[in-house]
């Protein structure tokens, strides 16, 4: 009963007014953007970044949950109608929603993609106030070499969910471990991977590299395969009330995303994309109606569309109790804390508890907020999808740079997000997943620090990590989630279907 | 990603240039870890990250290496179509937008300013999307850009880097 007196007083922190204000502009921000073709929430997230450096902790960080929320609901917008998912996630709802579209049902793709989001967002929310609290108690007992291991285990399972290739995934993420040994070593104060370039000193700035990998990677890659044609959105055609039957046909699906997102979001698996198509799959084995799966089924975006928010939830868990990022945005909501020189993790729900259970509570405040807000509007959404595309990768770019310059103006740092958009083309040219890079920069130098902590405590041990049962069963989890895809490729070039 | 896990993947010699890139790479984090000086105290120092990172990175050039071996053998006795051969790749598109991003950071080293910087890449990536460097384009770029200057400059008290337009502006 102890997590609901907390809970209460989060809410309290939530609806004060300044943070209302906040949580507003956030959920409004994030689905603007959001809802811009290409643009995922993780970019959204990065580009607001340097606008918010000035701004009051509690009050940002609510505002960047609300900008990941509204994201979310504005890349499910443009999949539906424009068919253009805006993130891995957003497949399933482009396939079914967009149909649902061209048949003149968007309205209803719309809601229940809007409803959905809301009762997963809220049910997931007290999932993750319950669920939080207890992985703190457990968490305070980690020593350094069990946190070692639970990043070890982090760092597998991102790379080797994200995408569909193993070794593609651990480049990516090495690439990342690179350049987060840049800078100097914050124990012996020496500079690493500088080649005395005083800027490089300071370490690579999370959001010079997230903004050149998705923003500048993202439009170069559009703009490599620009031959003059453009998409056509769809109109919203149909009333935004769903029926009764679209109600029936939807709640199920909505509590079994949930079920699916949840659980996977919360654990270090890393990444949505699972969970909605494991919840596309589920719905069609499930449907009453199968021969609706690809002409626009209502199961079909109810469901992924819950696991998607429910699992943007469930990475708040080890993000917030355990400060271990498992998915792109995380990392980014990781980087905003740390803006704010606050670490996510058992101590500050000691230290700070009016931030994180504010940040919860705001969690519920800003789904609701979504659901008023954005069904009402949503024909004042759709007109941003009708910007003409060079209007819009042209400006796309302007606030990149925006954001680069204002946090560092300098050639260098200038420099840094031109090449992270070269590496960022390259990387989608040649299918490298583009997340495990960021939670590398971001996790690489925590992991370190764990590391040589650990060592200092066992006298330079290093068998420590396997004498603790702890560490010993994360790493030896960590093993098996690195050779269990090898393992069923294998298998399945076996049954002579290799790819 | 469901309908990319039946795609071929990059070519033999994309791979085999990436093998190399990963080992220089390694190379590069073992040397700088050498010039770092010897740790004194209990645990290890900063360089056994950078150690086991290059160990990483070379490792992922030896797999990559190998890869393209297999690749090559299937491209040139299977016949199997490299993945990156495949989508005519828009070359000018890239130079108009890179152009745009060198003309910014010209601006940026040379005082001209964030805002005909960002003009500049602006109707540069305009041009690269099919819209012609014009009027039009150049004076939306103008009205954004400045836009944006004011508000980092005025609300945000933050400060983009200037030029002679910037200080008529904030005068």
């Amino acid at each position: 009963m102890d997590t609901l007196t907390l809970l209460w007083n989060g809410i309290a922190v939530a609806m004060q007014p300044g943070n209302l204000l906040f949580a507003g502009v956030g959920v409004l921000l994030g689905t603007l953007v959001g809802i811009l073709p290409g643009i995922s929430p993780s970019l959204t997230v990065a580009l607001l970044l340097p606008v918010t450096f000035k701004l009051d902790p509690t009050g940002s960080i609510i505002m960047f949950a609300g900008i990941y929320f509204g994201a979310m609901y504005g890349s499910s917008t443009t999949a539906i109608l424009l068919n253009t998912p805006g993130e891995a996630a957003s497949i399933a709802t482009a396939i079914e929603g967009h149909r649902m579209a061209k048949a003149g049902r968007a309205g209803a793709a719309l809601s229940t993609a809007a409803i959905g989001s809301f009762v997963a967002g809220s049910i997931a929310t007290v999932g993750l106030a319950l669920l939080a609290p207890l992985i703190v108690e457990f968490a305070v007992s980690f020593g350094p070499w069990d946190y070692f291991a639970l990043m070890v285990l982090a760092f597998v399972t991102v790379s080797a969910t994200f995408g569909d290739s193993v070794l593609r995934g651990l480049t990516s993420l090495a690439l990342g471990l690179v350049f987060g040994l840049v800078g100097i070593d914050k124990l012996t104060g020496q500079g690493r991977m500088a080649f005395d370039i005083p800027n490089l000193l300071d370490g690579i700035s999370v959001t010079t590299m997230a903004v050149g990998l998705f923003a500048i990677g993202e439009t170069l890659h559009v703009a490599s395969r620009f031959n003059g044609v453009v998409d056509a959105v769809e109109a919203v055609r149909g009333s935004l009330w769903m029926t009764l039957d679209e109600w029936k046909r939807s709640w199920k699906p909505w509590l079994r995303g949930i079920g699916l997102g949840f659980p996977i979001g919360a654990l270090p698996a890393g990444g949505a994309e699972v969970p909605t198509l494991l919840s596309y799959t589920i719905e069609r084995k499930l449907a009453v109606k199968p021969e609706e799966f690809g002409n626009g089924a209502i199961e079909g975006v109810a469901g992924p569309e819950a696991a998607n928010n429910a699992s943007a939830t469930g990475t708040m868990v080890p993000l917030l109790a355990l400060g271990l990022p498992t998915s792109a945005t995380a990392a980014m909501m990781l980087a905003g804390f740390q803006q704010y020189g606050l670490v996510p993790g058992p101590l500050l729900f000691i230290t700070n508890a009016d931030l994180v259970w504010g940040l919860i509570a705001s969690f519920l405040v800003g789904n609701l907020m979504l659901l008023v807000l954005n069904l009402p509007l949503v024909g004042l959404w759709v007109r941003l999808l009708s910007i003409p595309q060079p209007w819009l990768y042209a400006g796309i770019l302007v606030f990149a740079a925006m954001g680069t310059l204002a946090a560092n103006p300098s050639l260098t740092e200038l420099a840094l997000l031109v090449g992270f958009g070269v590496t960022g083309y390259l990387m989608r040219c040649w299918d490298y997943p583009i997340a495990p890079m960021i939670v590398g920069l971001i996790l690489g130098p925590m992991a370190e620090s764990q590391f040589r902590r650990a060592l200092q405590i066992s006298l330079g041990d290093p068998w420590v990590f396997f004498k603790n049962p702890g560490s010993a069963t994360l790493l030896a989890l960590a093993v098996a989630a690195l050779i269990a895809p090898l393992v069923f490729k294998k298998l399945r070039s076996f049954k002579g279907e290799d790819a | 990603m469901s309908i990319d896990s039946h795609t071929f993947g990059p070519s033999w010699r994309t791979l085999a240039g990436i093998a190399l890139a990963l080992e220089i790479l390694a190379l590069l984090i073992w040397l700088d870890a050498n010039r770092l000086p010897e740790q004194m105290t209990v645990g290890v120092g900063p360089s056994a990250a950078m150690r086991l990172v290059a160990l990483f990175v070379a490792v992922l050039g030896v797999a990559h290496a190998m890869t393209a071996w297999g690749r090559r053998v299937r491209e040139t006795e299977e016949g199997f179509a490299p993945r990156d051969a495949a989508p005519a790749t828009n070359h000018a598109a890239l130079a108009w937008i890179l152009g745009g991003l060198a003309v910014l950071a010209a601006c940026v080293q040379l005082g001209g300013g964030f805002i005909v910087g960002a003009t500049a890449l602006f109707v540069g990536t305009a041009r690269a999307f099919g819209q012609p460097v014009s009027a039009r384009s150049v004076g939306i770029g103008l009205v954004l850009t400045a836009l944006v200057f004011l508000f980092f400059a005025r609300v945000l008290s933050l400060s983009l880097p200037a030029g002679p337009l910037e200080r008529l502006l904030l005068a």
